[in-house]
């Protein structure tokens, strides 16, 4: 019996294939960005095939800015954690 | 424990948005005023992208639409990005059109002469689609003579609906298969249809529509030799939860 | 003047007059008798044509008796009329079918596209090996019988029996590819080979071998498809009657080999050789014998009621067909001989929705440490038997709820469906082996073995049959009920998932069925506990499999920055170790390779955290180095190094040059035909075919002399030390420039390797350096 519906990671790749002109105008480190940008989207494979919306490139938008989120949160974690340790150096 | 093995597909091709866009609406109008007719529309399998756009057109002028998907050919997210495209709310388009896939001739058979009817009464619909309804015919497995059978019992099966006022349209990609004679139930399919429809692709990878046959067939002419016996028809499914 | 025999079901066949029944008595005596059975087929029709159905059976050469009775019809419950046909000669049940159906459409058929000897064991409820009590006249024929035993059962004796092996001599190329056959039998402890010149003589002495050991079984490798044909082709040229069959009056049954499309590849099932009264079992041709042996095959005979020997070739989806189609015989409903239920019409959203399969979470990148992994034990068929789901109770007439989550598909309250029914017993059984054989470990290595081979016999029957329930050739099936276990499944692993998270636990990975959890320093009994938790909430029991010194998480070959699903490689506090998906436990990958991953994977067996892991690192490093060494040396044996493939076509279909078309029409100039989805097993001596235009030799063709592409293989060996050590900043690259001296360039590989940069959003887990 075949599936109908395709994998998410193939809806994924769908989604790409369908963003490759844009890829293609861009420089190349924008170009690595694009594509670690898609990757973020496969690390969340489970929570978009569950969420299965009708227009699957909103929850990979949403897998992205989660992923963003992330970075950004950690970004400050080590910012602050940077910035007492350069403190606590100062009084030293 | 794995996942059992699935099916991977191509991408769909894309066609010119405005060509399709028009051509679809065209076909549309002529497919539905009036209801109840037969039509089929062949070529490659870019067919498919053109009958879920006209589907996607009719979906949002409010039609209902059953579609028997006979080679796993149904895209949902064709609709949707349509749907997305035209700022309309994908849902109202997905919660509208229905499908019934079958896998082997005998399911295609059941879903074409028994449940299509059946459910698009229940849905006071007069549209319906059919997807490559010959594939599951070409099936070794299954014998020819019975798969000529079947043949001509979904035929008169979409006559008797035609009559009703539906209207369908049935979706073919072109294939030649093995064993040869297979290959002549393409033939009895068109011999059965009011209009048939060419899908060409010229040098510039542009498609056009072209009316290949135009003919109001009278009857169903039974194959020579070949007997149709089998004539009951109890319902096990009318009840059925559809 | 009758006599009672205690004793087992040995065989079963159809005959011209009933059914013959070989028994064997508990001091191993056989027994042939006949036994009285007409079997017999239903047609549903319309008035006019159950006349028409009375005057064609008198037509029909085959004496026939036509009645009209009822039976119940599955899906809906209700009575039907249907004519009953009684076929007195059993042996023409099939053609009696064909007859019928030159007349009537296929959905006017039911029970008739059955096995006769199945259809005789259904009406009887005997079973194969059933141990009892039979009465037999002074004509040998079976009178009465009463049976001790139950085919549910899971203790049961079984009879002495004796075995006769018959192999080709030479073992080491697969017959199909040598033009003489050189045959060794073994029974009773001692080999002998058949060297004779003559084939009259070869013949000849095998017929004596047969007549002094009178084997119940005959065992073989390719005796379906090699040895048994040729040997009967032999026969007849020579006139040579062979004495393969016990009894003489009745032919072989034999069928032919089939190349078919299924799920988007080519299958290839070889043609069955079957004796009557004694039995031909194939190694090579039997799944379930080579996944559970003999007690396997005979578990699953005596649970399906499908004789031995056809038990033996069937796939595991016919095995768990049986018990339905006993259920339904027993239970008076009507069996359709083509499955015809096609889909419910869903809307476009509910598909979305319903067309997915389980749950899979993606594990985060390398080494990982404290991690466990928990398994739900056997949750589809739990899943199926639990919440009764089955073809006719998802989305029933007469019930509404919305049991299935996410979909809202009603299941019947009414009830219970035959997927259940039939295998709740299937799934108790598994479990009572799995613990036996737990207890015996150890402690009685025979029968530990004896208990892991039932359960795992029965493990495959279980696996198959979810994916029975929407397989298109099931009798009884509905995609709505597969649909619907996938709900339940994904359901259960969100609940594991939720339900771990509040105790603190992080979930790494997840597929279908099992999942991977983290917590630092967690107990064996805090993991126990949350199996609890979670069984309670799902109604599916979840037990921890083990709880992981460290666990390798591999990149994708397609991309070294992310993970693929149900890759993965540990070893286990309690000292044993699990791989999947990597190139160890992969069918295709050359023996050398595998050899050398696992020697890697076993230096890091005493490992207890990834700090040991990174310091095992340059002596890992060192497995690697003397790999390629020796494979630059030239001097590896190449019966390591050799690939096996499936092919997709025929030889003279490929249209190109890929190596599996060389290969494949190599073979074919040999004179051996191969099927589509046959295997062929070569050595590849140049890839680029610039040296050697034949690029690789088929094993059967292959001389040392032709040596074996160096390049090639070296890149194998690196890309499988790179799975394990890249985590450690080992690419190929990187490995090449250190295995290999600077001189020799290494081929550089068709696709660029992507760059390694720092990812822009680092998972949290991910080893770093």
């Amino acid at each position: 019996m075949g599936r109908t519906v395709p994998t998410f990671t193939n809806i994924i790749d769908s989604e790409v294939a369908g963003w490759s002109k844009f890829r293609r105008g861009l420089q190349l480190e924008d170009q690595e960005i694009f594509d670690e940008v898609f990757r973020a989207a496969k690390r969340h494979l489970a929570t978009n095939f569950y969420a299965m919306r009708a227009i699957p490139f909103e929850s990979i938008i949403m897998s992205i800015i989660i992923e963003q989120g992330k970075a950004i949160k950690e970004l400050r974690q080590r910012l602050v954690q940077a910035n007492a340790l350069a403190a606590h150096e100062e009084h030293a | 424990m794995s996942p059992p093995a699935i099916q991977t597909r191509q991408p769909f091709s894309s066609v010119p948005a405005a060509d399709t866009v028009q051509s679809s609406e065209n076909l549309v109008h002529a497919f539905t005023n009036p209801p109840g007719k037969v039509y089929l529309l062949h070529g490659d399998h870019t067919v498919f992208t053109l009958s879920l756009t006209m589907a996607s057109v009719a979906l949002t002028k409010g039609t209902t639409i059953a579609v028997v998907d006979g080679g796993n050919r149904f895209n949902v997210h064709l609709i949707s990005r349509f749907a997305r495209e035209h700022r309309i709310d994908p849902a109202k388009l997905l919660d509208r059109i229905f499908i019934s896939r079958g896998f082997t001739c005998y399911q295609m058979e059941q879903a074409l002469t028994r449940r299509l009817p059946a459910f698009l009464a229940s849905k006071g619909s007069t549209t319906a689609m059919i997807f490559n309804p010959l594939e599951t015919l070409y099936d070794e497995q299954a014998p020819l003579r019975e798969v000529r059978q079947i043949l001509c019992r979904v035929l008169a099966a979409l006559q008797e609906m035609k009559q009703r006022g539906t209207s369908v349209l049935i979706a073919s990609v072109d294939q030649t298969v093995w064993p040869e004679e297979r290959n002549a139930l393409f033939q009895t399919l068109t011999s059965s249809m009011d209009r048939v429809y060419r899908l060409e692709q010229d040098d510039h990878q542009h498609y056009s529509i072209q009316l290949e046959r135009h003919s109001s067939p009278s009857s169903i002419l039974p194959l020579k030799g070949e007997s149709t016996h089998g004539t009951h028809r109890t319902d096990i499914h009318k009840y059925h939860r559809q | 003047m009758k006599t009672v025999l205690s004793g087992w079901l040995f065989d079963v066949y159809p005959s011209t007059n009933g059914m013959v029944v070989w028994l064997i008595d508990s001091e191993g005596r056989k027994h042939r008798c006949t036994a009285p059975f007409v079997p017999s087929l239903f047609l549903h029709l319309s008035p006019q044509d159950v006349r028409r159905a009375h005057t064609l059976a008198a037509r029909c050469d085959t004496p026939l008796t036509v009645t009209t009775t009822t039976r119940k019809e599955l899906y809906s419950d209700d009575a039907w009329d249907v004519v009953q046909v009684f076929v007195h000669n059993p042996t023409r049940f099939s053609s009696v079918v064909r007859f019928f159906e030159q007349f009537f459409p296929h959905f006017a058929f039911f029970d008739s596209d059955l096995l006769v000897p199945q259809l005789f064991l259904y009406e009887t409820n005997l079973f194969p090996l059933a141990y009892g009590d039979y009465e037999i006249d002074q004509h040998h024929r079976l009178i009465a019988w009463t049976i001790n035993d139950d085919n549910e059962a899971m203790e049961y004796s079984l009879p002495p029996l004796s075995t006769l092996w018959l192999k080709n001599g030479n073992n080491f190329v697969p017959p199909k590819y040598r033009k003489h056959l050189q045959l060794e039998v073994s029974y009773d402890g001692r080999t002998y080979s058949l060297e004779q010149e003559n084939p009259r003589d070869v013949l000849e002495t095998l017929n004596r071998h047969l007549h002094r050991c009178d084997p119940d079984i005959v065992l073989t490798e390719y005796g379906d498809s090699i040895i048994l044909p040729h040997l009967t082709a032999l026969s007849a040229r020579h006139n040579v009657p062979l004495l393969l069959n016990r009894d003489e009056n009745t032919p072989y049954f034999r069928t032919r080999e089939s190349s078919f499309f299924q799920y988007g590849k080519i299958v290839h099932k070889d043609g069955a050789f079957e004796l009557a009264g004694r039995w031909h079992l194939d190694e090579q041709n039997s799944f379930t014998f080579g996944e559970a042996d003999l007690d396997g095959v005979f578990e699953l005979a005596r649970l399906t009621q499908i004789p031995v020997q056809r038990q033996a070739r069937v796939s595991i989806g016919t095995s768990m067909s049986s018990l339905q189609l006993s259920w339904a015989h027993r239970h008076q409903y009507l069996i359709p001989s083509k499955k015809r239920e096609p889909e419910d019409f869903k809307s476009a959203s509910t598909l979305l929705l319903a067309d997915r399969g389980g749950l899979i979470f993606n594990p985060p990148l390398g080494y990982h440490e404290e991690v466990a992994e928990l398994d739900f034990v056997s949750m589809y068929p739990t899943i199926m038997v639990e919440k009764n789901v089955s073809p006719e109770t998802v989305n029933c007439r007469c019930c509404s709820n919305a049991a299935v989550p996410e979909l809202g598909y009603t299941i019947c309250e009414r009830r219970e469906g035959i997927v259940p029914a039939t295998l709740r017993s299937v799934v108790q059984k598994r479990a009572h082996y799995k613990k036996l054989k737990r207890y015996y470990k150890g402690k009685d290595d025979a029968l530990f073995r004896k208990y892991d081979r039932r359960q795992n016999a029965l493990k495959w029957m279980l696996v198959s049959c979810f994916g029975y329930l929407g397989y298109k050739n099931a009798r009884f099936g509905k995609i709505e009920a597969h649909e619907s276990v996938n709900a339940f499944s994904r359901d259960a692993i969100l609940t594991a998932k939720e339900l771990a998270e509040r105790r603190g636990f992080r979930m790494l990975h997840a597929i279908i069925d099992c999942v991977w959890l983290k917590k630092p320093d967690t107990s064996e009994q805090e993991y126990e506990e949350l199996c609890r938790a979670i069984a309670d909430r799902t109604g599916i029991d979840i037990s921890l499999e083990g709880i992981y010194n460290w666990i390798l998480f591999p990149a994708s070959k397609q991309d070294p920055l992310i993970t693929t699903a149900n890759r993965y490689a540990g070893w286990y506090r309690h000292g044993d170790f699990k791989v999947r998906g990597l190139e160890t436990r992969r069918r295709d990958t050359p023996p050398f390779i595998k050899t050398m991953q696992k020697a890697m994977f076993d230096r890091m067996a005493p490992a207890r955290t990834i700090t040991d892991v990174e310091a095992l690192v340059p002596s890992l490093l060192d497995i690697g180095r003397n790999a390629v060494a020796m494979l630059r040396s030239g001097k590896v044996n190449p019966m390591e190094l050799v690939m096996r493939r499936h092919i997709t076509k025929e030889a003279n279909e490929y249209a190109n040059r890929s190596v599996s078309a060389v290969v494949a029409t190599l073979i074919e100039e040999m004179g051996v035909h191969l099927a589509a989805g046959e295997t062929i097993e070569f050595i590849l001596i140049d890839q680029s075919g610039k040296k050697k235009p034949e690029k690789a030799k088929p094993l059967a063709l292959y001389a040392f002399e032709d040596g074996y592409d160096i390049d090639y293989y070296t890149e194998l060996t690196l890309k499988a030390v790179e799975s394990l050590l890249s985590p450690f900043g080992y690419t190929v690259d990187r490995l090449k420039a250190l295995f290999l001296p600077p001189p020799l360039k290494s081929r550089t590989s068709p696709k660029s390797r992507p760059v390694q940069t720092e990812p822009l959003f680092s998972a949290p887990h991910q080893q770093s350096l």
